[in-house]
């Protein structure tokens, strides 16, 4: 194991500064011994913290470790650093199953159905996705599977907001485009917690068997692993993480394959090894992020995917370049 | 016997590519399994190897193949395929260390064991000195050693290698061979399907000749490398000789 401890204490730190910085910012200044003591349940500021920057805190580190977890695992699977929720259209499949819920009635009647319907969708994709590229996805086809089942998926979100019963369904489009976790809720994070928990679970424990996959498939099945298995337990907990996550945030693109890509070479290349280090990174990633857009002075506070996919896509073209060229 | 082979047939696409083979292999033996293009040599070694649905019946160490375990199956062969990728830029040394999965417990944690295996492994393919280089910066040569050395550090009785040789250069060509064959007389099973004539006479303590799916010869290199039957099966005329207490054999004109 060398190497790991070390950049896990690293990652960990910074996960709490993250977290720290994303509770200490906010519209309304708060002295430092006021959020102290409003974390724990005391003070003028008790209600601010507690109700409004501690759910937004936490959900922004539990949607950021999602996303960089499924990406690393996604990675593994596949044999290719472009394998990503949002590139290959799971995040975006999971947002039409959450509209689903949330604009027919489906989540007021009974509230898991939020996360519920999100997670089929993120498995109905990461299926589909398996189909169309391949087991060992090229470069070219999984990128191309990628965009038609997000195209399709992104449509049918906006068909689904056309036809919605609340006449202001289609404003908030935007919403499950580029996502955000502004204004959540404990309720809508206790919701969405035990399927990322468990999704969480299910990736982290297909180290062994992704480890052995960087040989291929008869190799790592003749090291014992039972690739089908592995590969249903890898498309399972990416449903769960990604569908539960987008379900509360909407889509956040581009986390899940820049924080695996920057911490590979920190973990020797090997895809078991990367999959914790990428949730921490994916948290620190999202918890900065959703300081920034409350720092920039816009008239609207900027949506996540906006700083994500800014960062993200010229990274994007620059890993597909280098690619190409291999 | 430590791989015994009884009747084995493999149907692809309803057409036998392996028909009704049966072969004893014996520790401290390595034996080349040949034949033309075709023949079903790789087919029957990923049959044995537990990646090709079959009829018959396959013992390895006396234990049913269809009975046991992925796990206990990893712990009994290592299979060593013909394609030599590897997906991510792992050190020489983190790639072998792989081979070592089967025998790690739950917490993935190497032992003083599997840590000899490992270094041992490394030093009799000749690797040690690459342990630090990424695998995806290694020549064609080294990166085979590397995953000849993966293959090794499993530790498993039984070796099954495909075209362990293919597109390496003579001298690594030899090198490979030798390795192969100091395994088998320390002890293992090795079986490798093999293009070159010229060093499955060389090298193979046996040879188990393949065509049209099924066993044409099975014996000593001496028995099964004759001119007729190489005129029979492969369609070619072949020089032929002794040097060193060895048989020599050169393909030389089509037939």
């Amino acid at each position: 194991m060398r190497r790991a401890a070390p950049l896990l204490a690293i990652l960990a730190s910074a996960v709490l500064v993250a977290a720290a910085a994303s509770l200490a910012v906010g519209y309304v200044p708060l002295p430092l011994a006021d959020l102290v003591a409003g974390l724990f349940g005391g003070g003028p500021a008790a209600p601010l913290v507690q109700e409004i920057r501690l759910p937004r805190t936490l959900l922004a580190l539990a949607v950021g470790a999602s996303l960089g977890l499924a990406g690393a695992a996604l990675q593994g699977l596949l044999r290719n650093p472009l394998a990503e929720p949002g590139v290959v259209g799971i995040s975006a499949s999971a947002g039409l199953g959450a509209v689903i819920a949330l604009y027919f009635g489906l989540a007021a009647a009974w509230p898991p159905a939020l996360p519920i319907l999100g997670m089929v969708g993120a498995g109905v994709a990461g299926v589909l996705v398996l189909l169309l590229a391949g087991r060992a996805a090229g470069v070219l086809s999984l990128v191309l599977a990628g965009v038609a089942v997000s195209s399709f998926a992104v449509a049918l979100t906006a068909l689904a907001l056309n036809l919605a019963p609340n006449p202001y369904a289609l404003s908030e489009m935007l919403f499950w485009l580029l996502g955000s976790v502004r204004d959540r809720s404990f309720d809508d994070l206790g919701y969405a917690a035990p399927f990322m928990i468990l999704g969480a679970a299910l990736l982290l424990t297909a180290g062994r068997g992704l480890d052995a996959l960087t040989l291929g498939e008869e190799t790592a099945a003749s090291l014992g692993v039972r690739v089908g298995a592995l590969r249903a337990q890898v498309v399972a907990g990416t449903a769960l993480a990604v569908g539960a996550a987008v379900s509360a945030a909407g889509s956040i693109g581009f986390v899940g394959l820049v924080v695996p890509h920057l911490l590979r070479p920190l973990c020797g290349h090997r895809p078991g090894r990367l999959l914790l280090p990428s949730a921490l990174g994916g948290a620190i990633l999202i918890a900065a992020a959703d300081v920034l857009v409350r720092l920039v002075p816009t008239r609207t506070e900027l949506h996540l995917g906006v700083v994500t996919a800014l960062v993200g896509a010229p990274f994007f073209l620059a890993l597909l370049a280098s690619l190409g060229r291999r | 016997m430590l791989l015994r082979t009884e009747g084995v047939t493999v149907r692809l696409d309803r057409r036998a590519a392996v028909a009704d083979v049966s072969l004893a292999v014996p520790a401290g033996c390595l034996m080349a399994l040949i034949g033309p293009n075709g023949a079903g040599k790789t087919t029957l070694l990923r049959a044995v190897a537990g990646l090709a649905p079959h009829a018959g019946r396959i013992t390895v160490a006396g234990h049913d193949l269809a009975a046991l375990t992925p796990a206990a199956r990893a712990r009994l062969m290592a299979y060593l395929p013909q394609r030599r990728d590897v997906a991510w830029g792992l050190a020489a040394r983190d790639v072998v260390a792989l081979g070592r999965l089967p025998h790690l417990g739950a917490g993935r944690r190497e032992s003083e064991e599997d840590r000899a295996a490992i270094a041992a492994a490394m030093a009799a393919a000749d690797v040690a000195a690459l342990a630090d280089r990424p695998v995806d910066r290694l020549s064609g040569g080294e990166r085979a050693r590397v995953l000849l050395a993966r293959a090794l550090a499993q530790a498993a009785p039984l070796l099954l290698a495909d075209e362990p040789t293919a597109a390496l250069d003579p001298y690594h060509q030899l090198q490979v061979m030798e390795v192969l064959r100091a395994e088998a007389e320390a002890g293992r099973a090795v079986v490798a399907v093999l293009h070159d004539l010229a060093l499955a006479a060389r090298f193979a303590h046996r040879v188990a000749l393949m065509a049209d799916g099924r066993l044409a010869a099975a014996g000593s290199p001496e028995d099964v490398l004759t001119e007729d039957r190489l005129a029979a099966v492969y369609r070619v005329a072949a020089l032929a000789g002794t040097r060193d207490g060895a048989r020599w054999i050169l393909p030389w004109r089509r037939l």
